[in-house]
């Protein structure tokens, strides 16, 4: 079109149309002035020009639809038209608009959460240059790296900026009660790579990184405000942590949100208790920027070259050791992409069924409607024109719809980022343009796809006029619909029923301990005070037996990773009774330290032999415990005790043996570690008192509930030392229940959902039946004249209903199992195509369908025959 | 693929536009008569279908349209092709053209 042309009809619209008018006037007068010219009479000769020039009003409308203003004056006029449509059918709009509310709003909660994990850039400047550094050795694919190995990286091309990092509780003192604060353990150039400035002050200088700097610290805006009120004389106050003081050189801001760091504190990384500049050592965690133009591609392989330079320079620590770099933005959200895939899939379904349902709804009101629009075609509206006006309905149902799932929306999608522990801290579900722009399209959508069969089919009727009064089909388009809900809803029931069954296998997992009654906390001592094992060693002991003599306390223990708690790792072992495996590929076993007396607090059972004593101490010959699944992986078969093992020495001193022999002197029961659906592996016990660290989880099994001794249990630690914070106080019954959150959040919102889901296809089932026992009035009538008892009726329309659902059901059991592939990860004991479930939940949705058939199929036997066949 | 009523449509056009092109600036009115005079009363533009393509080839920017007065003292709407107008009847006559005498060709040789 031309610009002017454009401008014109946007300017005078009333000049067009008038323009218009005058147009045709002066056609048909011409034409008049023609006949008259051969001898027709002045009246007839007009009124045969306007026989001849045809339906004028015709003429006008669809010259006058090429002018732009005119197709936006059409959409209100259709808007105003469908509102008052939609006002006098507020039963239908009302059903309407709440389904799409729940399903567009359902499906903008899912968006929300995706646009801020895998969408929303993080909010660093490039983050795209952003990766973290895994190191990777013969056992551990994920590990951490050598500070020396640090060093090496920074020199290679692809970094800008290399950073260590590291976070661990820090004990802060010197105030009224000791606490506990997050202390993050960073290098300089942490602040650059994620291009931080301090709200206050400065951050830490490359000269900082060293033991002879004065000892500085960085604190977070939460703990500025928090301990200290937002003391505006903040700056080089100190702060005693670990039992040093630090001086505090500056404030971060507010809304710095690092990743995976959330930490109150921020020291150098070499004051973190386990830093050492040895190579063998491996202590920090690592980010790193890119250089601009370094793909990721070549950074990896310039990295490769680099740790392959190092194995070849220092083969005693570096021979199996790499590094793998991961985009961060990877990281933060890789935990979740299958939770993500698993609830959008589940969504979509149910914004089909919605818009099925609407579509059945809108069709069976459009039959009711054939005269309204064969009257609109007969007065000149196009046929474009009425299919424009249903459509325009159907859009100003979605509208309303996304305007009240917005609502829906934000709660949902607060509900997910509240309860789902996996959540991402760095990512906030909000209602942003992204996610506006997507309601809006997805109702827009939605209007399309229900809004398009029952506009096609009023344009149908349109067509065909006054003529035909009778219903000429479009009964199997509703069927599909209908069976399509059906068959839609089995696929949303079976994912629920797999997860719940999968909830269940997992509530009757054997962890191989008693969490019930057991309190648990942690503690760190601080490294200056407690540098010496065997004072370490002491206080442990110390606070297990005045635990122990508390009343109310049945049992106490100390252990270094408790099951559930994300504490304990893997280590490598030795073997000297095996042949000898290559050391890439090195005898492994999940590695933990306890006292004898943890065995009983948390009942797990003795099976061979004895738990350790207070005579296993540093002085007396080194002994471990192995769990059943240790013996039947290395020993199978036979005895284990007395046996020998090599573990990790605890000296690191390069001129010591890495690992030193140990006796087998127990065998236990096996535990579940992290989570629930793990399965067995080796473990191996180390007595505390041989193998002392300054950090310890304490179990404590109590009469009664274990809460109520928390006081007494911090009272008994702080008798021993006044200075030492506890935390994470919880119940051990607590912490396996938490593994399980996020199953029972993605459970509950399947549930909500595939509830949803069942209602709507059963209100669709029976709208479609009862469309059809209404039409069906008058052969209901003959066949009950004939001499049909309502039996018969009721079974007829029961069959009927019921193949429709059967059919549907058959398609959602050949699509379940695909869809079952999606919740691959939250599978557990059960396959996707579980025939128990498939028959328990094949029965429920054909209950179902029945009680949705069943309403209109005993209103057709009620049918008076007399009555019924005067209908026609 | 242009569907049938398009083709149709393109037909109109072109007599149309080769109308204009001939004959200088029209009014509706006359570009019906001028057809049926020129096709020996063969072919009879429905006004129906003339008016809404003409403001069709209006916004399309092929013709322009003026308000005169005619020599019979009548307010008229005269139409006038435009040079994006003749580019269309050229390309229009050409795929014509190529059209009739392929449909020629079978007539002769099937």
């Amino acid at each position: 079109m031309t610009w002017r042309w454009r401008l014109r009809s946007l300017t005078t619209r009333r000049g067009v149309e008038r323009d218009l008018d005058d147009e045709l006037r002066s056609h048909i007068e011409m034409r008049a002035a023609e006949l008259r010219a051969h001898g027709v009479c002045q009246a007839d000769a007009l009124r045969e020009a306007r026989r001849m020039f045809g339906n004028q009003a015709a003429v006008r409308e669809s010259a006058r639809d090429f002018h732009i203003n005119r197709a936006v004056e059409t959409f209100f006029q259709d808007a105003r038209y469908g509102c008052r449509v939609l006002a006098r059918q507020k039963g239908l709009a009302l059903t309407a608009i709440l389904t799409l509310a729940l399903a567009i709003g359902a499906n903008g909660a899912i968006f929300s959460a995706i646009e801020a994990t895998l969408l929303r850039p993080l909010p660093f400047p490039h983050p795209e240059q952003l990766v973290f550094v895994w190191g990777r050795d013969a056992i551990h694919k994920r590990w951490s790296l050598s500070p020396a190995d640090l060093e090496d990286f920074r020199k290679a091309g692809p970094f800008e900026a290399v950073a260590a990092l590291q976070a661990q509780s820090v004990n802060l003192t010197g105030i009224e009660e000791p606490a506990r604060v997050v202390g993050a353990f960073v290098s300089p150039e942490y602040f650059s790579i994620l291009s931080v400035q301090a709200a206050m002050g400065r951050t830490f200088t490359s000269g900082e990184d060293d033991d002879r700097a004065p000892r500085a610290a960085v604190v977070g805006y939460s703990l500025w405000q928090g301990r200290f009120g937002g003391a505006p004389d903040i700056l080089g106050r100190k702060l005693i942590l670990n039992g040093d003081p630090y001086t505090i050189i500056g404030v971060l801001p507010r809304d710095f949100s690092p990743f995976r760091l959330k930490a109150d504190v921020w020291l150098p990384s070499h004051v973190y208790p386990g830093y050492t500049r040895t190579r063998g050592q491996t202590c920090v965690l690592a980010i790193a920027r890119l250089r601009a133009g370094f793909s990721s591609e070549r950074a990896q392989q310039a990295l490769n070259t680099v740790t392959a330079q190092l194995a070849h320079a220092y083969p005693e620590s570096n021979r199996d050791r790499s590094a793998t770099m991961v985009p961060l933005q990877d990281m933060v959200v890789e935990d979740i992409k299958p939770t993500l895939r698993a609830l959008a899939s589940a969504v979509a379904c149910l914004l089909l069924i919605a818009c099925a349902n609407i579509a059945n709804l809108l069709m069976s009101k459009a039959a009711g409607r054939r005269q309204e629009m064969s009257i609109r075609a007969a007065l000149g509206a196009g046929r474009t024109r009425i299919v424009r006006q249903l459509l325009t309905e159907s859009v100003l149902l979605a509208g309303a719809g996304a305007l009240v799932g917005v609502a829906v929306a934000v709660a949902l999608g607060r509900y997910i980022a509240q309860k789902a522990a996996g959540w991402p801290e760095e990512v906030r579900v909000e209602l942003n343009w992204p996610v506006i722009g997507f309601l809006a399209s997805t109702a827009v959508g939605a209007a399309l796809l229900f809004g398009m069969a029952p506009a096609l089919m009023a344009r149908r009727s349109a067509a065909e006029g006054l003529r035909q009064r009778r219903d000429a089909g479009h009964t199997r388009l509703r069927n599909i619909l209908a069976a399509g809900q059906v068959a839609l809803a089995f696929v949303l029931l079976a994912g629920c029923g797999l997860m719940m069954e999968s909830l269940r296998h997992l509530l009757h997992v054997d962890t191989g301990f008693d969490g019930s009654h057991v309190l648990t906390m942690e503690y760190r001592l601080p490294a200056s005070r407690y540098s010496d094992p065997t004072r370490q060693a002491r206080f442990h002991a110390e606070v297990v037996a005045r635990v122990q003599a508390l009343p109310g306390v049945e049992a106490a223990g100390i252990v270094r990773g408790l099951p559930f708690s994300g504490n304990g790792g893997m280590a490598e072992i030795g073997l000297p009774d095996r042949p000898a495996t290559p050391a890439s590929a090195p005898f492994t076993a999940q590695y933990n330290s306890a006292t004898g007396t943890y065995f009983e607090t948390v009942h797990i059972p003795l099976r061979a032999g004895r738990t350790f004593t207070s005579a296993d101490n540093a002085d007396a010959p080194r002994v471990v415990a192995v769990s059943e699944s240790f013996v039947a992986r290395y020993w199978p078969g036979k005895d284990a005790l007395g046996r020998q093992v090599l573990i990790p020495n605890r000296d690191l001193s390069p001129d010591k043996p890495r690992l030193v022999a140990a006796t087998v002197v127990g065998v236990v029961g096996n535990t579940r570690h992290d989570r629930l659906d793990e399965p067995d592996s080796p473990q191996i016990y180390i007595p505390y008192a041989q193998d002392p660290i300054t950090f310890a989880s304490l179990a404590v099994r109590t009469r009664g509930n274990p809460l109520d001794r928390v006081r007494d249990v911090e009272r008994a630690m702080w008798s021993v030392d006044k200075d030492q914070p506890v935390w994470k106080i919880r119940t051990l019954e607590s912490m396996v229940d938490a593994s399980l959150g996020d199953r029972r959040v993605l459970l509950t919102l399947f549930a909500a959902f595939s509830a949803l889901a069942l209602f709507l296809a059963g209100l669709g089932l029976y709208g479609v039946m009862a469309y059809q026992v209404q039409r069906r009035t008058a052969e209901f009538g003959v066949r009950m004249a004939m001499g049909a008892a309502p039996r018969d009726i009721l079974r007829m329309v029961l069959r009927e209903g019921l193949a429709l659902a059967a059919i549907g059901l058959l398609c959602g059991l050949a699509a379940a199992p695909l869809f079952a592939r999606v919740l691959h990860a939250e599978l557990f004991g059960v396959t996707a195509a579980d025939p128990a479930v498939y028959a328990v939940l094949s029965a429920v949705l054909l209950l179902a369908s029945a009680l949705a058939v069943a309403l209109p199929a005993t209103r057709a036997t009620r049918l008076d025959a007399l009555a019924a066949l005067r209908v026609e | 693929m242009k569907s049938r009523s398009s083709q149709l449509q393109n037909t109109l056009d072109l007599l149309v536009l080769r109308t204009l092109a001939g004959r200088g600036p029209l009014h509706g009115y006359a570009i019906v008569n001028h057809i049926q005079a020129v096709s020996d009363e063969e072919l009879r533009v429905e006004e129906g279908s003339l008016y809404p393509a003409l403001h069709r080839m209006e916004s399309e920017g092929w013709v322009d349209a003026e308000w005169t007065v005619s020599e019979t003292n009548r307010r008229v709407k005269l139409y006038r092709i435009t040079a994006a107008g003749r580019k269309q009847l050229a390309r229009e006559q050409e795929s014509w053209e190529r059209l009739s005498r392929a449909v020629g060709k079978v007539l002769r040789l099937a």
